[in-house]
């Protein structure tokens, strides 16, 4: 298997940063499934914190309330559930990046993809990895004028 | 003598007509400190004609019923010196290219007629970017001009812009060069899309605009205007005046010969939108799968093109314009030149065509350039009527003002022939600056029709009924696809030659194969003019 | 008087109009963008749009089980029928799909019919006697693909004077060329709405 000796690396990472294992948590170095590293972990909203990036001047009035991550055979499959909690429709973009193992790019960069938000409504937005080196993400999203 | 308008008045009041001349010079009266106010303002519209006379003077419909004559007599080498004579300045405009291009063509001179089609569309394409960047501000022109049409730079009427690329395609076509015919016929299609935005933010702009002036632009209102001259059944029936069946056909014949279903496809749909009911059309459609699907059966997909007529020109034709003078609530009016279309009588389109002298061929009448002409004039018209609204609104305001004074005066017995004579140079002013735009690419056929035949490759004969008797002429079919197009021009017809694919790269599914040399050359020259009768009187020669 | 100052007032306003439309062509300015940039210029088919369906549907076939069992099955590309009346290059949107798939490593792809006649052409010119024929390809050695993936596009447009409303459908399958059984198959939309 080619995840083992990446999840080695990603244990040894975690205990040398010193991070034990957490309640709620099923294996070292994932919150949710997803990857996080050395990075602590400890809620869901520190996992939205260290997955979610947003970008441009004008950042979407929306919530991310939940990421979760799972693999189907040996490709990275994230949910991304995002919350418009007003009542004004919003109209935002979003895109993926992949990083490998090393934190490396592990794909081209995604295109914008465009997401109406309705007001008071979630929506989930699901992806799997481009390719099985892409271990790591970030959700990136910002506003559409 | 001038009759006095009664203060107030609503009712439509046609205006004096010119009045004669006073034999004598107009007497210089120690009053002239007060009529002296009446010659500036005449200055000024004076001076704006003879500013825009230059410009104007020259008929254009004079000139190309000239090279027209030349043409239709055999003569394009004649027709092609008329049109340089007429055209010696440096900087040519975008007529002249245009009709330089179709010249060539009927001269079988693809290149020359390429380069000059290359030269109008570097004019029409100036135009598409700003539309582009700003499809609103390019429509608004339309309505912020304030100076006379004629003298405005030929911008080309919309289904001239799509007739330019797709002529360009054609070019290449006949010349063997498919793949660039391929990138004309896309510009031709997202030609039409910028000018669909343009036209539908122009739309929007001329109606609030005539709502906040007040005025109906509706040609009906012209009083005495051939209204049946735009609205006839067939110009009515078109979607509009821009897109063009021939463009759309042609693209699907251009991306099906180069494999490219997925293209093919729409360009086959739309020319059945805009032409239905027409089997021919419908057939493309269907058999473009089995077509693409089926292997190379050393049979060659021939594409007749067969073009009649010329289209009809614009005529300038004085009409009384109702100008409503909002602060005095009076309507004045005003003699105002619109262009009109003349009905053509003669319509024709072969019905079909016979090859090897066995095999009839139905034609579909795919492109009617006259309905089209008449449709885009008829789109045309409340901008055209806005302008000429916005234009003789300073001119009601000045002649209602005159007509008044010169009442006035009349009344008091003071001398009026000042007044009378600034009203009738006013008049005459207006008569010059007011021709309407005749212009228009005039050398284009006013139908073209087409036949489609899956024919073993070599050489067939082609006959073509006309008004005047039988146009026959030879085709040497060499390649999967091939395009053949026939010019019947008042008694001469021109073949362009057959334009067939130099790389034939119609994608077989089976192993097809490998193209050996070629054994004949690609394409034949086939220019002949051998019809047995006389001129005949076929479209537009008897005028 | 009031016509003089009338007239004058109207040619100040013709002046005034005259140099707004000839100074109004200010020289555009042409920049690089962000290809991946959403686009909304117009609402016709457009290169949001064209990135969108691919890559999602990249997405959803990497979660097929014939292309994850791993097995590295080969496809063969077929056209995507193009049933709008819009001039869409359906080539364009399943190159797209197939890069992006070769990238994963999951699948591998057969040379398909558009390109068959230069596969041929050159597997000939090497037969000719210019060529080391030891080194030269062998004719009969081609792979033929498991599976084909084809598929359709296509629009509903509606449009009044002040809206404009399109929507695109883009169906995919991947067939088992052997059995044809259908492996896998999905539809993205795409809705866009244009007011005037």
């Amino acid at each position: 298997m080619k995840v083992a000796p990446l999840f080695v690396a990603l244990v040894a990472a975690a205990l040398a940063a010193g991070c034990g294992t957490k309640k709620g948590f099923e294996k070292e170095g994932f919150a949710f499934g997803c990857p996080i590293g050395d990075q602590k972990v400890s809620s869901m909203s520190d996992l939205v914190k260290a997955k979610v990036a947003k970008e441009g001047s004008r950042s979407p009035d929306v919530e991310i309330e939940e990421i979760r991550c799972t693999t189907t055979g040996d490709l990275l499959k994230v949910d991304v559930v995002v919350y418009n909690d007003e009542s004004d429709l919003e109209r935002l973009m979003y895109k993926f990046r992949w990083a490998d193992a090393e934190g490396m790019r592990a794909a081209d960069e995604e295109s914008w993809k465009p997401l109406l938000m309705y007001g008071n409504s979630r929506q989930t937005v699901t992806t799997i990895a481009p390719n099985s080196r892409a271990r790591d993400f970030k959700f990136i999203v910002m506003g559409q004028e | 003598m001038p009759r006095q308008p009664p203060p107030g008045f609503r009712q439509p009041v046609t205006v004096v007509p010119p009045p004669r001349l006073p034999a004598v010079p107009v007497p210089r009266s120690g009053r002239r400190s007060r009529t002296s106010r009446f010659p500036a303002g005449i200055a000024l519209i004076l001076c704006s004609t003879l500013l825009a006379g230059c410009g104007a003077l020259r008929s254009y419909r004079a000139e190309m019923d000239e090279t027209l004559n030349r043409a239709g007599a055999g003569d394009v080498a004649g027709a092609i010196k008329v049109i340089e004579r007429n055209n010696k300045g440096d900087k040519k405009d975008l007529l002249y290219f245009l009709e330089l291009g179709e010249l060539e063509r009927l001269d079988n001179d693809f290149k020359d007629s390429f380069a000059a089609y290359a030269g109008a569309d570097a004019v029409v394409q100036a135009w598409e970017n700003a539309a582009r960047l700003d499809p609103a501000k390019a429509a608004g022109q339309a309505a912020s001009y304030v100076i006379n049409d004629r003298v405005r730079p030929y911008e080309g009427h919309d289904y001239e812009k799509v007739m330019l690329t797709t002529r360009m395609a054609m070019d290449h076509l006949a010349m063997g060069d498919w793949d660039d015919a391929r990138v004309d016929i896309k510009r031709t299609h997202e030609r039409e899309a910028v000018i669909a935005e343009v036209r539908s933010a122009e739309y929007v702009r001329i109606e609030e605009e005539a709502k906040s002036r007040g005025v109906d632009p509706s040609f009906k209102e012209i009083s005495g205007y051939p209204v049946e001259t735009l609205e006839t059944p067939e110009s009515l029936a078109l979607r509009n005046g821009y897109q063009n069946a021939l463009s759309h056909y042609l693209a699907g014949f251009i991306y099906e010969s180069l494999g490219e279903e997925s293209l093919a496809a729409p360009g086959y749909r739309n020319a059945i939108e805009l032409r239905p009911d027409q089997p021919v059309l419908e057939q493309a459609l269907a058999a473009l799968d089995t077509h693409l699907a089926a292997p190379d059966d050393t049979q060659c997909d021939l594409l007749l093109l067969i073009e009649t007529g010329t289209i009809p020109g614009r005529v300038s034709q004085s009409f009384n314009l109702p100008v409503p003078i909002v602060s005095y609530g009076a309507i004045i009016n005003i003699p105002v030149s619109f262009p009109v279309l003349p009905p053509d009588p003669v319509g024709y389109q072969p019905p079909d065509v016979q090859v090897d002298r066995n095999t009839t061929l139905p034609t579909a009448h795919i492109l009617d350039l006259d309905a089209m002409a008449r449709r885009a004039l008829h789109d045309e018209m409340p901008a055209i009527m806005l302008r000429a609204f916005i234009r003789s609104s300073t001119k009601a305001v000045a002649q209602y003002e005159m007509q008044k004074n010169i009442a006035k005066r009349q009344r008091n017995r003071e001398d009026s022939v000042g007044a009378v004579l600034a009203l009738f140079a006013l008049q005459v002013g207006g008569i010059v600056i007011e021709q309407a735009d005749e212009r228009g690419w005039r050398t284009l056929p006013s139908h073209v029709s087409l036949a489609r035949v899956r024919l073993p490759r070599g050489r067939h004969t082609v006959d073509v009924r006309t008004t005047s008797g039988t146009a026959t002429f030879d085709v040497t079919l060499s390649s999967r696809y091939a395009i053949v197009d026939v010019r019947l021009l008042r008694g001469q017809h021109f073949v362009t030659p057959v334009g067939a694919p130099q790389h034939d790269s119609a994608a077989s599914g089976t192993l097809a194969p490998l193209r050996s040399a070629a054994t004949e050359p690609l394409y034949a020259r086939v220019r002949t003019i051998d019809l047995p009768a006389p001129p005949p009187p076929s479209r537009r020669t008897q005028k | 008087m009031t016509t003089f100052k009338r007239l004058s007032g109207l040619a100040t306003l013709a002046v005034v109009a005259l140099a707004l439309t000839l100074g109004g062509c200010a020289k555009p300015k042409t920049r690089y963008g962000d290809p991946g940039a959403v686009e909304t210029v117009t609402n016709q088919f457009g290169s949001t749009d064209l990135q969108r369906l691919a890559e999602e549907m990249t997405q959803s076939m990497l979660q097929a089980p014939v292309i994850q069992s791993g097995n590295l099955p080969i496809v063969t590309v077929q056209e995507v029928r193009n049933k709008t009346s819009e001039y869409i290059d359906t080539r364009a949107i399943t190159n797209r799909i197939r890069s992006s798939l070769q990238k994963s490593g999951r699948v591998r792809f057969a040379v398909d019919n558009a390109d068959m006649q230069k596969q041929i052409e050159e597997l000939k010119r090497q037969q000719s006697q210019y060529y080391d024929q030891e080194k030269a390809v062998q004719q009969g050695r081609m792979v033929g693909a498991g599976y084909r993936l084809s598929g359709e596009i296509t629009s509903i447009v509606k449009e009044t004077e002040d809206v404009k409303d399109v929507y695109y459908q883009l169906f995919l399958s991947l067939t088992n060329i052997q059995t044809g059984i259908e492996e896998w198959s999905d539809t993205k939309d795409i809705r866009k709405t244009t007011e005037r």
